[in-house]
Order: C-alpha cells, then sequence, then structure tokens
C-alpha cells in the first residue's frame, strides 16, 4: 500500500516530472532503435533524425559487447626508407610489428597498431579488384592522385565511402608509421610503408593439432607512402614511447 | 446501467486509482536504490582514474599533441575535439590532474554533483581525442556518468552524506526564520534545494530509464551473439580466448579452452544471459542468480580479457538493478560468514568511516572558514 508518510507533490511537480518522464521515454525508443537492426522502425524516423540525436554523447554499439569473438589476429607492420647519415643512399629499415614493438606499457595505446590493422581492413573489404591493386601501388610524390585514381575506380556507393575510409585510415597509419620509425631509426626519413598481417586461429575442433604461433600470416602490402613532419613535442612524444 | 455493472464499474476505478496511488508514490515517495546508486557511483569513478592512471605515461601520443596521427578520425568525430586538439604536454597534463581530481571527489562523494559534471566533461573531452583507440569501456563510463548526474547518488558512502547530516541548510517548503543560512550555502552544504516530491520524481525517473539502457545493453549484445555462427555453434568462447590481445594470463585461457565442454557451457551460458536477461530479472529466484553470474562474466572480461574498463563499468551498471531491501538482504548475509571474517569486513568499513571523517574535518574547516567569512561579509 502506498506510504502515507509520501510527500504530496503539487499538481506542477506532477506534470514537470510526467514531462520530463515523456522526455525519457522519448530517449530511450531513439537509443533502442539506434542499437536495433536496420529496419521498418528506424526508418520511420530516419536514420539521419536518429544519428543527429544518439551521436556523440548518447553513441553506442553492442555489436561486439565483450566478450567477443573474431577468427583472425590482424596486425600492422610499418618500416621505412631512410637516408643513410653518411652516404645519403636510401636504405629500407626492417618491418616492425606494432604488436609486439607497443607491449611495453599499460596504456591504450597499445592498441594502436591493432586499431589502425581494423580499420584498413574493414575499407579494403569493401574494394573491388582494381580499387585493391590501387592501395599496393606507391604514392609518394602526390597523394591525391591515390585518392583520384581510387576514386576513378569506384562503381557503387559502397566502393565510394570505402575510399574516403580508407583515405583516413591510410593518413592515420603513414603519419604513425613516419613519426615512430622517425623516433627508432637515425638519418633522414624518406618514405614510409606498412602493410597488414593477418593469420586465422586454429580452427576449434583442431586446436590441439596446431597453435597460433605456427600459423603463417598473410601479408597484405601497401605501397610506399610520404612521411609525414609533425612538430618537435609531437615528435619528442613518440621519441619517449618508442624508447619505453 | 445494472447494479451489477455498475459495481463492475466501480471496482474498475477503485483499481485504477489504487493503481494509479500505487505509482505516485513509487515515483514520488522517496528514492530508490540509494546505496547501489552509490556503489555505481564509486565504481565509475574508480574506473575513470583507471583510465587515467593507465595512460598517464603515454598520455601525450594517446590523447594529446602527439596523437596528431588519429587527426582524420578526431575530424569526422562529432564531439567538440577542436579546442583541445593537440593541446601541448603542460594543458593536457593539468587538464588531467582536474579530472583526475573531480573523479576522486566524485568517488568519495564530496560535492558529488558538480564533481560528477566536471568528471563528465573531463573525461569525454579528454577520450574523445582518439576515437580509434576509444571502445565499449568509454561508452558505458560516459553514459553511467550522464545518468548519476541526474540520480541521488551520494546518500550513502559519500561526505556529502556527512555534511547534510552536521551542517545547516534551507527546509524546503519552512517558513523562513533568523537562523536561516543563505541558499548558495544551502547547496555548498549538501542539501536540496528543490521539493523531495519533485527531485524524488527526477531520481526515480532516471533509475527506469539507466536500468532500461542497461537491459538494452544485454538484448542487444545476445541478438547479435545469436545470429553470429561462432557463437550458435558453441565454439565463441574458444576464439575469444585465443585472441594474443586477450591472453594476459594464458595458463587461465588454454585450461578453458583445453575442454570442449567448458568452452561449449561457457558460450551457450554467454549467449543464454544476454539474450534472457531482462525476462531472468523479473524472477525473484532467478534474479541474484543471473546477477551473479552476470557480475562473474565481466569479472572474466576484466582479468582474462584485460578489458578491466569494460568489465568493472558494466558491473557498475549492474548494480543499479540491486534494490535496496536486497542490498539489505546481501548486507545481512555478512552474518552467515565465519565470525573473524565478519568482523575484518565490519573493522575495514569503520576504517572507511573513520577516514571519511578525519579527512572531512580538516577538509571542511578550511573551506567553511572561508565561507563563513563570506556570509559574515555579507552581514549574515
Amino acid at each position: 500500500m502506498p506510504d502515507d508518510r509520501t510527500p504530496k507533490p503539487l499538481r506542477a511537480e506532477k506534470l514537470s516530472v510526467l514531462v520530463i518522464g515523456l522526455v525519457l521515454v522519448t530517449h530511450s525508443i531513439f537509443v533502442a532503435l539506434w542499437v536495433a537492426p536496420e529496419g521498418i522502425a528506424r526508418s520511420l524516423i530516419g536514420e539521419s533524425s536518429l544519428e543527429a540525436y544518439i551521436d556523440p554523447y548518447f553513441q553506442q554499439s553492442w555489436q561486439q559487447f565483450e566478450p567477443a569473438a573474431k577468427s583472425e589476429d590482424i596486425r600492422l607492420s610499418i618500416r621505412a626508407k631512410v637516408a643513410d647519415a653518411q652516404t645519403g643512399e636510401p636504405q629500407t629499415t626492417p618491418w616492425i610489428d606494432l604488436y609486439q614493438a607497443e607491449h611495453s606499457s599499460t596504456g591504450r595505446i597499445d592498441r594502436a597498431g591493432g586499431a589502425l590493422a581494423q580499420e584498413l581492413t574493414e575499407a579494403i573489404d569493401r574494394f573491388n579488384d582494381e580499387q585493391r591493386e590501387i592501395v599496393t601501388k606507391s604514392f609518394t610524390e602526390d597523394t591525391g592522385k591515390l585518392a583520384e585514381q581510387l576514386r576513378n575506380a569506384s562503381t557503387t556507393d559502397a566502393e565510394r565511402d570505402a575510399v574516403l575510409r580508407y583515405l583516413r585510415a591510410d593518413e592515420m597509419a603513414s603519419t604513425f608509421a613516419s613519426l615512430y620509425t622517425r623516433a627508432r631509426f637515425d638519418g633522414k626519413l624518406l618514405e614510409v610503408q606498412y602493410r597488414v598481417g593477418a593469420r586465422e586461429f586454429p580452427a576449434f575442433d583442431k586446436r590441439d593439432e596446431a597453435e597460433l604461433n605456427d600459423v603463417t600470416p598473410t601479408f597484405l602490402e601497401f605501397g610506399w607512402r610520404s612521411d609525414y613532419f609533425a612538430t618537435a613535442s609531437a615528435q619528442a612524444a613518440f621519441d619517449r614511447y618508442a624508447a619505453s | 446501467m445494472t447494479g451489477r455493472t455498475s459495481s463492475v464499474v466501480g471496482a474498475r476505478r477503485r483499481d485504477n486509482h489504487l493503481w494509479r496511488r500505487r505509482a505516485e508514490a513509487w515515483i514520488f515517495g522517496s528514492k530508490h536504490s540509494l546505496r547501489a546508486i552509490a556503489i555505481c557511483r564509486i565504481l565509475i569513478a574508480l574506473c575513470v582514474i583507471g583510465v587515467l592512471i593507465a595512460n598517464f605515461w603515454h598520455r601525450s601520443i594517446a590523447f594529446g599533441v602527439g596523437a596528431v596521427w588519429a587527426e582524420p578520425a578526431r575530424a569526422v568525430s562529432r564531439f567538440p575535439t577542436e579546442w583541445f586538439s593537440g593541446v601541448a604536454g603542460g594543458t593536457l597534463t593539468i587538464a588531467y590532474a582536474l579530472v583526475a581530481a573531480a573523479a576522486v571527489a566524485f568517488g568519495l562523494g564530496w560535492h558529488t554533483r558538480l564533481a560528477g559534471a566536471i568528471t563528465l566533461a573531463g573525461y569525454v573531452i579528454i577520450v574523445s581525442q582518439n576515437p580509434l583507440l576509444s571502445g565499449n569501456g568509454d561508452d558505458l563510463v560516459r553514459l553511467a556518468l550522464i545518468w548519476l548526474l541526474f540520480l541521488h547518488s551520494s546518500a550513502h558512502l559519500s561526505f556529502d552524506e556527512q555534511r547534510r547530516a552536521t551542517l545547516p541548510g534551507l527546509v524546503v517548503g519552512a517558513a523562513p526564520t533568523d537562523n536561516d543560512v543563505s541558499v548558495w550555502r544551502t547547496i555548498w552544504n549538501s542539501h536540496p534545494i528543490l521539493s523531495p516530491a519533485f527531485t524524488n520524481g527526477i531520481h526515480n525517473l532516471a533509475l527506469v530509464a539507466v536500468i532500461f539502457q542497461t537491459i538494452l545493453i544485454y538484448l542487444n549484445a545476445g541478438m547479435f551473439k545469436v545470429q553470429s555462427e561462432l557463437w550458435s555453434s558453441g565454439t565463441a568462447l574458444y576464439y575469444a580466448l585465443e585472441d594474443p590481445a586477450n591472453r594476459v594470463i594464458p595458463w587461465i585461457n588454454d585450461f578453458i579452452t583445453s575442454s570442449s565442454i567448458l568452452v561449449a557451457i561457457g558460450t551457450y551460458a554467454i549467449v543464454i544471459l544476454q539474450v534472457f536477461f531482462a525476462p531472468l530479472l523479473l524472477n525473484k529466484v532467478a534474479k541474484p542468480v543471473v546477477l551473479t553470474l552476470a557480475v562473474a562474466m565481466k569479472l572474466m572480461v576484466a582479468v582474462v580479457l584485460a578489458d578491466p574498463l569494460a568489465g568493472f563499468a558494466m558491473i557498475a551498471l549492474l548494480a543499479l538493478l540491486v534494490t535496496d531491501d536486497e542490498f539489505e538482504r546481501l548486507v545481512s548475509l555478512l552474518d552467515l560468514l565465519p565470525a573473524p571474517v565478519e568482523e575484518w569486513l565490519v573493522n575495514r568499513y569503520y576504517d572507511i568511516l573513520d577516514g571519511i571523517d578525519w579527512a572531512r574535518e580538516r577538509g571542511d574547516d578550511l573551506w567553511f572558514w572561508s565561507l563563513d567569512q563570506f556570509d559574515r561579509v555579507r552581514g549574515r
């Protein structure tokens, strides 16, 4: 039974709480539609209206809510061409597997290599064969040509969207590679290159026969890209990170 | 209208009236789940502090001037990242320290709402500097901090609770007296300035909304898992544990994956728990079981799968599902523990309270001296 000591709300208070309640119900419906698979209910409100409300403060996606399972291990490796300090001759550095290089700290920066590899993989997964061929070529003089060739090779909207995503991921990977390799190697940095290595986990029913370390990764090697110059303080931050 | 019809209509009206009174009593009568919300507040504050500490050493490359490599991701983010983008090391360190201090104050319940608002704003500003490195844990912390602003989270285990008990404040609705303190002093002393019925209503509706959000997370995650072949085949847990990034304590991973039965039970238990989370909560017997399993699963995520942020942030939200009565019953389970264990736990609890008293006396002496001066100058 209701408690007799309940404070009696005024009519205005009841109305105010009712309005706030309606706002909360509307909010909850919007959130539920946002996380739901695409469908009629979601299209009634409209994708752009829904996104305008949810993104960024109520942004959420629980498709990969932990524990999440994936079937392969993907990693980013980087290398650079550096001018020899004595002779000025370009020398190619060995590949650096960022996963192995990064695991010295507790911070989320250790996830950078994996996150960049994921971004690159998701973008090129939507590419057609011609676009996949283009990204393996080197673009060191004019990076605008990379964008132009990828756009010209697009035949669908999905491929055009993937171009934007790839160009963002390419810029991030090239910048990270420039700052990191400059911190690791002596000499003038000339160009950088990155590759994504993927290893499928041994199938569940074959887990006693093979280990992940026995699996040879398949590499997708992207072309050479021009190096990126950062401010001295940004480079100093990478110098500290590479040295740790 | 016949006599029988009118009596049925009358009974329905009485029922509706009773339900309405009950609903109003629940909404306006008192604030619910106050103990659970206090625990949620403390856990979320610890999550924020944990993120700041874990990333302190490489903060510049993750969030500051060194995070220049993440600029393309920032450019498409809708968070207000522009004015904090690429800040110098000193500015980032000051911001870091401010957010950490606010998070500590929030966890201790010291001017909780203000500290919570600063923690929320600061956390969003810092973390959004690198969208590429954000994950589910950040979403959970952000959403929890937003909702905690609308919940009365300082009713227990807080400095504010102690301050309210010892320092004066205006009583809402009472006639003015000569001993009244100012509105600002009332707010500073952590007393409410709005009517209890209204604040109860806001608190309880926000509680319902955040519980809905929590249930939605489980339902959504469960539905996506059901559609996945790895999960429906009962082997997904093996693949999750096989990921090198998730192998912090490898022997635990190897122990689980060595047994097909353990993998299958674990995989299906996770799917069933996530899909049927909401309906199971409605059953009084199933609720403690499902909450215990959900917390255990999140502990596994935090420890075995090396994602403490997502694990503990979710445990904080799960805590909100424990009502005050259930919390009392949980505490009474302490009586079942062996006497030395119970005594040790009770002594530690009193140690915490003593610590809060000690800090409050020293902190408040300083703060309230200045407020007394302020009131005196204003002639109050």
